[in-house]
């Protein structure tokens, strides 16, 4: 029984930590999305804020299991941040005495892909997931593979 | 591992389309070599015939250590597959350090048309492979330490395709080494400006550009066959003649056309030189240079040549701090002796 538990919890595990590299590559390509010349913004940002509020959702839900995940949590909660940057690029860094959100911090929206890609990163590196969905590098790793066998040790 | 299953592993490079000595790009060199010497050079078709398939060129010895080391070097070849992972590794890092910048956000000409870009990127790909090409090539003639590497190369007297592997697996690593940085640069881009409309034009999983050079006679570069294009064409392709000249003991032909597919880079760098109807070629490191003697020294002697230079240079720098302090002559430091 006790076996069988902590097989459950593992998988649990496992299967949260895909969440988090799923959405965190949604939200990526919403913040693409926003800043294409067409895009509809407001629709846009829905669809961003959305996707992050379940990137949150699944990383506070793999941090409340019953391992601590210690040093990993705290880089995964730097990563994603206290709320998602909005459109004017600010963020929430905490709670002011009176109980209103500071935001006086701003990011861009590159750095903060960065971050997302940072996260799926940390994802594979510390849970090694195995389905990987909306993978950022995938395609980077496709075309690398694909060019990588041609015969470049050619000299002439 | 079965006999039969070694010998076809050995023998894999000529049914791999993305090997130059793939027997489809053989069989077209082939003609093209017939073609030329009829048309071209007047030939009959049995001279031609005789010319091409030249026993003192396929049998010579020379050409038996290409074909020795071509099946020694195979063994080598596995030090490079590591490549791919470092490949990756620098495409990662590119792209990461893409964002760090806000000029260009990601995916900004993801709405670019497919055609466009997939074509653009086939062709930035064998651009940025040629121009690398072409600089290590430059440097391992130049720098003193590659040139002992690449001499193994240069010491064949006579050329024929299978030349292409008489090559020391050192250099074999480098230029892995720099086909992992170029494509790494070019992908991660691609991918961070286009995102995942980025995709290469091949034919039978070649890049679409590498398989025309490879149809266009590559394997004349290493043989015989002294085909020469037009002037203005030699400036923007390497004939054969070209590189057969490149491969010339004679001191006009010294550190001469450096290019793999493209000549533009000799051109613009000042390695360029047309090839030359009629000029009998001889091929080696001529007598100046003492190139490998033996297999086993294809092997060795680049680093007992690199060792050599190593404590040359050490003399060098040690005479240089012994001049400037204690070996110089007495009545400099302390005036005429008494
Ligand atoms: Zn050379």
């Amino acid at each position: 029984m006790k076996a069988h538990a902590s097989t459950i919890e593992a998988n649990w595990e496992q299967v949260l930590a895909e969440a988090v590299f799923k959405y965190a590559g949604s939200a990526y390509k919403d913040i693409n999305k926003m800043q294409e010349d067409d895009a509809d913004v407001a629709k846009a940002y829905k669809g961003y804020v959305k996707h992050w509020g379940e990137l949150k959702g699944f990383s506070m839900a793999l941090q409340s299991g019953r391992n601590n995940l210690g040093e990993t949590a705290g880089t995964m909660n730097e990563l994603i941040l206290f709320g998602p940057v909005t459109l004017d690029n600010s963020y929430v860094t905490g709670v002011t005495s009176s109980g209103d959100f500071k935001r006086e911090k701003r990011m861009t929206w590159n750095d903060y892909q960065l971050q997302l890609l940072k996260v799926q990163q940390l994802m594979v590196d510390k849970f090694s997931v195995a389905s990987r969905v909306n993978d950022q590098l995938a395609d980077l790793g496709a075309l690398a593979e694909m060019l990588g066998d041609q015969s470049n040790a050619e000299t002439d | 591992m079965e006999y039969t299953a070694i010998f076809d592993d050995f023998l894999s490079d000529f049914i791999d389309p993305k090997k130059r000595i793939f027997v489809g790009y053989l069989g077209l060199s082939l003609i093209i070599a017939y073609v030329w010497l009829v048309a071209v050079r007047r030939s009959t078709l049995k001279t031609a015939h005789a010319q091409i398939f030249n026993r003192k060129v396929f049998f010579s010895k020379s050409a038996r250590v290409d074909y020795k080391l071509f099946f020694i070097n195979r063994a080598f070849s596995l030090l490079v597959s590591p490549l791919l992972i470092t490949q990756i590794a620098i495409a990662t890092f590119i792209f990461y350090a893409l964002h760090r910048q806000n000029i260009v956000h990601s995916g900004q000409f993801s709405d670019a048309n497919k055609t466009f870009v997939v074509a653009l990127f086939s062709l930035s790909m064998f651009i940025a492979d040629d121009f690398t090409k072409y600089f290590l090539h430059r440097w391992m003639h130049r720098w003193p330490m590659l040139w002992a590497f690449h001499k193994v190369h240069h010491s064949a007297e006579t050329m024929t395709p299978i030349t292409v592997y008489r090559v020391h697996p050192a250099e074999g690593i480098l230029y892995g080494l720099r086909s992992a940085v170029a494509q790494g640069i070019v992908i991660s881009t691609f991918i961070f400006a286009f995102g995942n409309i980025v995709d290469l034009y091949t034919i039978v999983g070649v890049n679409i550009l590498v398989f025309f050079f490879h149809m266009a006679g590559s394997n004349l570069r290493h043989s015989h066959i002294s085909i020469g294009y037009w002037k203005f064409l030699e400036h923007v392709f390497i004939s054969p003649a070209q590189h057969q000249l490149h491969h010339s003991v004679a001191d006009e032909h010294h550190d001469k056309n450096f290019g793999a597919a493209l000549a533009i880079w000799d051109w613009l760098f000042g390695s360029l030189h047309l090839s030359e109807a009629e000029k009998d070629i001889t091929y080696g490191l001529g007598l100046t240079e003492s190139g490998p003697k033996t297999i086993v020294d294809m092997y060795i002697k680049p680093f007992q040549d690199i060792s050599k230079i190593l404590i040359l240079n050490i003399r060098k720098v040690r005479k240089l701090l012994f001049l400037s302090s204690s070996e110089k002559p007495f009545e400099a430091r302390f005036g005429p002796k008494l």
